[in-house]
């Protein structure tokens, strides 16, 4: 599969303050690219550097081949949709989708054409004749979609589009984005701060902090094999639990609790200081408990039913823990129960570089 | 205390249009009710005639004036230009002098012997003249000068409000698209900035009407009536006891500012028509 | 992809765009410098005649420098120069601006400050109603109330004294005060004055220790646009303050009108500074404070 987007050692300073850290990151033909991470992590102005809306310090930015660092952002091939819409507010949707061809010259026919299937694809025909004051959440957005799509371009780049959206309203649009990739398959470049929304769009995602990129995979390996601390409690709700402390003879002990390592499999060296990461939904109870290769008896702290399912609170060895069960399972505070969880499947960090050892 | 103000405004009212349907002199002093001649003489009275035309041609001016310099001025500090505060500080200062100031000092710029004139003609162009206060015909675009330079400054910061609250992801978008910075300008932020163009507008109107300080500091009214306008026609006969006169001119004055509020409360109510049939 | 440069030689692009001085950038700036010489030449031409002797002005250059400068008209203006019938100078009519601007701010910031509070908080009967009025009464030319006024003040034997024209000049004030505390006030959250209702606490009880010290910003920006306001006018100095309080505007415009012969420009430029001197020092010191106040009173739109 060809490049579509390619960044090579990308920098960007504010004064003394490195933004951004020498970037690379090459992103496929086709692909659904999730740029993710906590506010400030660099993953916006990452976007507007690669849409031409920011200069870059120092590297390059390759579009579909081309060399577009010095390229005005009309002339890299892109659309953008924008976290509050941004649209053009005194003029109709039509003219809102039409206005940068108008002005680029293009013959009215085509334009008519390009708005038309825009349109239909967005489910925006309705609408046209609207002003933006006019339309819901929603619908604004799907224009604001929509003026991207009329530029006929091979990278879109989404910035937070459903922040401003409610709940119910986001679900609904995500599914609509992903409807749009499979039916158009450009390739997209979507920031968010939601990791359920990076989870579900996303062919491969990169998860951001202060302007470096801590991982670039698929989701299913962010979610199991995490590369550090940081992604390992930034993906997953609940969040992952951490346990401190000793590895040792291929074993990791804690306060006096000692959890067989034996089936884990280890990248580094297996000894000192480090944190066990054990994802709630691992975390057996009672019967099931039993299947585990480690099993402990513990009590039940707190109980916070979901509906779906259950989350309580407990101690191991001192330290919090909580697990996810299921929601016909009657759990109590004060309760004694047996737990248990397969190490294998968890994570061991390094306690000092926090990375996966 | 705001009931006294209301009163006073309200009462103060009713007191001169009541009063300029009678003859007074001075000081209610046999007071007769006249009707409408006292509005009779004063639409026959050449300089209450001048001083309406000059406040149409004067006002008309520096509005105009004020909001297409005060644009350009707020346009070109919002480019993100450096010494934005210095230029801005610039742009200010007259503002903070009084119209009696502005006046007198642009009389002396504009003075054919010791002014502009006297200095460009001293460099060799013998034949340059720029005296638009010796003059009848010019003494009113003298005047704007001088107006234009003490309150474009406010204008421009109003505007420059105004442009700094277009939200700046339409700006993106619009770079997105391609559309080139001037007709973004002129497409997209103008009609955005409905408000504080409307804002800008209503402060030169009402300014505008109450020009005063200036025309005694300038010309006095002259040369002959070229500047006078309805406020200093009002003040003149009043203190000429000619009271009648004055308060019917004055309430001439109160029927523009009339009209704008009218204009203003029928705007503000089709509007909130529109929002209930949307 | 390369791009070939000026000179030939073709590189890869990386890192930031080359900056290149256009046209546009270079017409921004011509046309910003010239308005600020267009308006910064008033005031040097000020600053300079006050300084020359009035053989140099006749000379007819108004922006040639001093050849032998000297505060000796500033000196004049101040204290021997001629209005009307008193010769005394500027000095007066400085310590009768200083009354009346001490004494019509804090009255009219005041009143407003109350007024501004009352009606954003304290939604009474027929509250919207009188603040249209009042916004209304911003928007009156003077001239309309002129008469009255003057009757009125007569009657209560307070027409040309100094307490007369305070009066005026803190009715006056009050539209535009109120407006923008009224904004300012309807701007916080409502939550504190409802815990402060909550808490017991009535009208005053909250004015004081609640609002007040919220409302030191606006009414920094109050400050100014009254002293500047109040110390400029002309027109309420000129009708209501009576022969022993005129205010220094008038003063100026008298010294410049009385004159015995040829105008005396140094004298007059040098009473013009000294009569702007204040208020400008006020902008100058004031700074964003200044621009935050225009905004504000353009808030209401």
């Amino acid at each position: 599969m060809a490049t579509s987007v390619a960044i090579k050692d990308l920098s960007l300073n504010y004064g003394t303050v490195k933004v951004l850290d020498r970037l690379n990151l090459d992103i496929e033909d086709g692909e659904f690219i999730v740029l993710l991470g906590p506010s400030g992590c660099g993953k916006s102005t990452l976007l507007n550097c690669i849409a031409g809306l920011l200069d870059v310090s120092e590297g390059q930015i390759h579009i579909s081949g081309k060399n577009v660092t010095w390229e005005e952002p009309k002339d890299r091939g892109i659309g953008m949709v924008f976290q509050s819409y941004a649209l053009y507010p005194q003029m109709t949707v039509e003219k809102n989708l039409s206005f940068g061809l108008r002005v680029a010259g293009m013959p009215k026919a085509e334009i008519e054409q390009r708005v038309k299937r825009a349109s239909e694809i967005l489910q925006i025909e309705p609408l046209l004749k609207r002003k933006p004051v006019e339309l819901s959440g929603g619908q604004r957005q799907r224009v604001a979609i929509g003026r991207a799509l009329v530029r006929d371009v091979d990278v879109f780049l989404f910035d937070e589009p459903l922040s401003n959206l409610d709940a119910k309203l986001r679900n609904d649009l995500r599914v609509e984005i992903k409807r749009l990739h499979q039916r158009l398959k450009n390739t997209m470049i979507y920031v968010t701060h939601d990791q359920i929304e990076a989870m579900t769009l996303a062919d491969r995602i990169a998860i951001m902090k202060n302007g470096v990129i801590q991982q670039l995979a698929d989701p299913h390996t962010i979610y199991n094999k995490p590369v550090n601390l940081f992604v390992a409690g930034f993906i997953g709700s609940p969040s992952m639990n951490f346990i401190n402390g000793e590895l040792a003879n291929g074993a990791f002990s804690t306060n006096g609790t000692v959890i067989p390592m034996g089936a884990y499999a280890f990248t580094g060296t297996p000894s000192g200081s480090a944190v066990l990461g054990i994802r709630p939904e691992h975390v057996q109870v009672g019967e099931d408990a039993r299947k585990m290769p480690f099993q402990i008896e513990s009590e039940i702290e707190i109980v916070e039913p979901m509906g779906a399912e259950t989350v309580a609170w407990t101690k191991l060895a001192g330290q919090p823990l909580t697990l996810r069960a299921d929601a016909e399972i009657d759990l109590k505070p004060g309760q004694k129960i047996l737990i248990g969880f397969d190490p294998a499947r968890g994570s061991v960090f390094d306690a000092e570089s926090g990375n996966r050892i | 205390m705001m009931i006294v103000a209301i009163g006073v405004f309200v009462v103060g009212i009713a007191f001169t249009v009541i009063l300029s349907f009678t003859n007074t002199k001075l000081f209610l002093i046999n007071i007769q009710f006249v009707g409408f001649r006292q509005y009779e003489i004063l639409w026959n009275t050449p300089r209450w005639l001048k001083s309406v035309e000059n406040i149409w041609v004067y006002g008309i001016g520096h509005i105009a004036l004020c909001m297409l310099f005060g644009f350009l001025l707020a346009v070109a500090m919002d480019q993100r230009i450096r010494g934005e505060d210095t230029f801005r500080t610039i742009f200010l200062y007259p503002f903070a002098l009084s119209a009696v100031i502005t006046g007198l000092i642009w009389q002396l710029m504009l003075d054919p012997i010791w002014g502009l004139q006297a200095f460009v003609r001293s460099l060799g162009y013998t034949e340059f003249s720029f005296a638009p206060l010796a003059r009848g015909e010019t003494a009113l675009m003298g005047m704007i000068v001088a107006s234009v330079w003490n309150g474009v400054g406010v204008t421009m910061a109003i505007l420059l409000a105004g442009l700094r609250g277009v939200d700046e992801e339409v700006w993106k978008a619009a770079k997105i698209d391609g559309i080139p910075t001037w007709r973004t300008y002129i497409s997209i932020v103008v009609p955005m900035m409905r408000g504080s163009i409307a804002t800008a507008m209503v402060l030169l109107i009402v300014n505008a009407v109450r020009t005063f300080d200036i025309v005694i500091a300038m010309t006095g009214g002259g040369p002959g009536i070229s500047t006078q306008m309805p406020a200093t026609f009002v003040i003149d006969n009043i203190n000429s006891r000619n009271v009648g006169l004055g308060v019917a001119a004055a309430t001439c004055m109160l029927l523009p500012i009339a009209a704008l509020i009218l204009l203003q409360a029928i705007l503000r109510w089709r509007a909130s028509r529109k929002g209930r049939t949307a | 992809m390369s791009v070939a440069t000026a000179n030939g030689i073709a590189i890869e692009p990386s890192g930031p765009k080359p900056k290149r001085l256009t046209a546009g950038r270079v017409g921004l700036y011509a046309f910003l410098v010239i308005s600020a010489i267009f308006f910064l030449l008033p005031l040097v031409v000020m600053i300079l005649t006050s300084m020359k002797s009035m053989n140099e002005i006749r000379g007819g250059n108004i922006f040639a420098l001093p050849t032998q400068p000297t505060f000796d008209y500033w000196v004049k203006a101040w204290s021997s120069a001629c209005t009307g019938v008193a010769c005394n100078g500027l000095a007066p009519g400085f310590f009768n601006s200083m009354k009346i601007t001490l004494l019509a701010v804090p009255i009219s910031i005041v009143i407003s400050m109350i007024n501004g509070y009352a009606l954003s908080f304290w939604r009474f009967r027929g509250s919207e109603l009188m603040f249209t009025l009042l916004v209304f009464g911003a928007f009156v030319p003077f001239q309309v109330l002129v008469y009255p006024i003057i009757f009125a003040l007569s009657y209560v034997k307070l027409f040309g004294t100094l307490a007369g024209i305070v009066i005026v000049h803190s009715i006056f004030g009050m539209p535009i005060l109120t407006l923008l505390f009224r904004n300012f006030f309807a701007s916080l959250p409502a939550e504190l004055f409802k815990a402060a209702r909550v808490d017991g606490a009535g009208f005053w009880r909250i004015f004081f220790s609640v609002m007040l010290p919220m409302s030191v910003p606006i009414t920094i920006v109050a400050v100014i646009l009254q002293v500047t306001g109040i110390w400029n006018d002309f027109i309420f100095g000129l009708v209501f303050a009576g022969k022993d309080n005129l205010p220094m505007t008038v003063q100026l415009n008298n010294i410049v009108r009385t004159s015995t012969g040829t105008v005396e420009y140094s004298t007059n430029m040098a009473a013009t500074i000294l009569t702007g001197a204040v208020p400008l020092i006020v902008y100058f010191v004031s700074g964003k404070w200044f621009v935050r106040g225009i905004a504000a009173g353009a808030v209401k739109g």
